[in-house]
């Protein structure tokens, strides 16, 4: 995995996480983004009760440009 | 060898933490950069920090750099000439950062997520701790974060952090209770983790309590989170006095709570006793 891709694969993993309801979803949005073959088995490698806090990580404390604070 | 406390601008801390500063027991603070850096520090905490930096005893913690990134952006070189600024403005003995990411283009805030270990990361780690390491006038370290994606990435977090430390002779600071996270939700060994770690580098240890989360995909199984909000457990007293004589260059260790997180006269109690336990652990130690 190179730069690009390491970035591609940041980019791809935070909109997922951003805009996903559970994990299944972030899953599937993961699944349809163009990621080198090493990101998506970095991504299979995920125990999914850790890509649930990395969710609620996300939805606690992640801004988007333009978007208001979280509660 | 120092004890010391995190400072953060909440009164539920400050005032659990003024007899301890009365006492005489504290020897050292640890400030967050961001707030230093951005003049939010209330005037108590610029005093104590102003304080403890000219005693030489003055660290700093940054977390919205979003060490590995990997798209360097302005903000991220703002941040930089900001830490300039500050570690000419204040004497710190160190600064530290978090292992992980926080950002890309358009997210302008975020929390710590790993990245995997692989050739890419550990040259973009590399990279950015040379420049963290230029942009301050102290030593720089990185944290292990308490989030691992799978129990191999856990285990292998060592030797990834070791690889992207030795060029620049970064330190290592090391999170007891983010280990422990660790441990706990991939049911792995707390000394095997420990050992795995590069402990050679650690200058740091960070001790504080956490919580355990039950996920909905698996309610069977908890996973440990690095919440900040809890007392420290009794394995993470057990693995300071384990940590202790493996870290030859050991210089503090810091506890750490989130502020607004001690609802009750017993949770500061317990607060303050946690601190004097971990007083006596580096005294024992030392």
């Amino acid at each position: 995995m190179n730069d690009p891709e390491l970035a591609d694969l940041q980019g791809a993993l935070l909109r997922a996480l951003t805009g996903a309801r559970s994990t299944d979803e972030v899953l599937q949005r993961l699944a349809r983004e163009p990621l080198s073959e090493e990101a998506k088995a970095w991504v299979a490698s995920f125990d999914p009760r850790a890509l649930e806090v990395a969710l609620a990580i996300v939805q606690r404390w992640v801004i988007v440009e333009g978007a208001d604070e979280p509660e | 060898m120092r004890v010391g406390l995190s400072l953060l601008p909440a009164d539920d801390l400050r005032l659990a933490q003024a007899p301890l500063f009365a006492a005489g027991v504290v020897d050292a603070v640890e400030v967050t950069l961001d707030h230093a850096m951005g003049d939010w520090m209330p005037d108590w905490m610029v005093a104590v920090a102003d304080h403890y930096s000219g005693e030489g005893a003055l660290y700093g913690h940054g977390v919205h750099f979003s060490t590995l990134s990997a798209i360097l952006e302005p903000r991220h070189l703002d941040w930089l000439g900001a830490l300039t600024r500050e570690t000419e403005r204040r004497r710190y003995v160190h600064v530290s950062e978090h292992f992980g990411f926080m950002t890309v283009p358009g997210v302008r805030r975020g929390a710590p997520l790993p990245i995997p270990f692989t050739k890419a990361s550990v040259e973009l780690g590399r990279d950015r701790l040379s420049r963290l390491t230029a942009a301050a006038r102290a030593p720089v370290g990185l944290e292990n974060l308490g989030l691992a994606m799978s129990a191999r990435d856990a285990l292998a977090l060592g030797e990834f952090m070791e690889q992207v430390l030795a060029p620049s002779d970064g330190f290592l600071l090391l999170d007891l209770h983010n280990l422990y996270c660790a441990a706990v939700s991939y049911s792995l060994d707390p000394r095997v983790l420990l050992s795995s770690m590069p402990l050679q580098r650690v200058r740091e240890l960070h001790v504080s309590g956490g919580s355990l989360y039950t996920p909905k995909v698996n309610s069977t199984r908890p996973f440990r989170r690095d919440t900040h909000d809890g007392p420290v457990p009794e394995v993470v007293f057990e693995l300071v006095s384990a940590a202790i004589p493996q870290c030859p260059k050991l210089e503090v260790v810091i506890l750490e709570r989130l502020g607004n997180t001690l609802s009750t006269p017993e949770d500061v109690t317990r607060y303050r006793e946690d601190f004097m336990r971990l007083a006596g652990c580096v005294e024992r130690a030392a």
